[in-house]
């Protein structure tokens, strides 16, 4: 899926800023497990994980859910 | 019977479902999504003033097509959960409301307004009742067993 990819030794996780709220991606990235590091793009955020393999990157995901589902959802 | 908004990819292990945000609004999509984190890895992406696309990815083996239709369940779930929300909000408010009314109506009585309260007298037992059977003279209960007394 071209949501998660891997560059190198790192794995690029691609969110849409439509779904994924600024402050949930920034909660996420700064309690996930592994080196995150969060960029800015036009529609959607770049997040760089420290890993071999795109699980990491799935794993992301699913932990922001549970972030975004903490701050907006009933 | 073939899902219209169902699309599997056995090669990724993935079932992506499409939803329509008018039908299902972000946050009932996203309270469903969130049921599947256990079984799946879960990567939504679209508009969601038009279409939201739900990527299922198992964890494991597993029936993809039963995963999007297990997804498409949970969205009727909490859509309705959500209508049943709304329709209720304002008598879950009127109760909330009612029990904080019959908390304060209660006037909260001020230190010497409770010294002033005159206290119920207490009947104290007279010496002449003998409620605890004092006055009576002490003797010993004959028992059958036990050793007999020494002369």
């Amino acid at each position: 899926m071209e949501e998660v990819r891997r560059e190198g030794n790192k794995v690029v996780v691609e969110l849409d800023s439509r779904i994924y709220d600024y402050e949930s991606v920034l909660s996420a990235v700064k309690d996930f497990g592994c080196k995150a590091e969060l960029k800015k793009g036009y529609g959607f955020f770049i997040v760089l994980l420290k890993g071999s393999s795109e699980t990491v990157g799935y794993e992301f995901y699913n932990f922001l859910l549970d972030r975004v589902k903490e701050r907006k959802v009933m | 019977m073939a899902s219209e908004n169902i699309e599997i990819d056995k090669k990724e292990n993935v079932v992506a479902v499409t939803v329509d945000s008018k039908i299902y609004p972000l946050d009932t999509i996203l309270s469903a999504a969130y049921i599947f984190i256990d079984d799946a890895y879960v990567i939504i992406t679209g508009d969601p003033n038009q279409e939201v696309v739900v990527k299922l990815k198992g964890k494991g083996k597993c029936n993809l097509v039963e995963l999007g239709r297990n997804f498409n369940n949970e969205l009727l779930n909490y859509a309705f959960y959500a209508i049943q929300t709304a329709r209720t909000m304002p008598i879950r408010t009127a109760i909330v409301q009612r029990a904080f009314f019959t908390q304060s109506a209660k006037p909260v009585a001020s230190e010497t307004e409770r010294k002033n309260v005159a206290k119920p007298e207490k009947k104290e037992p007279s010496y002449l009742e003998d409620p605890y059977d004092i006055a009576k003279p002490y003797k010993e209960k004959k028992h059958g067993r036990g050793k007999k007394r020494r002369k």
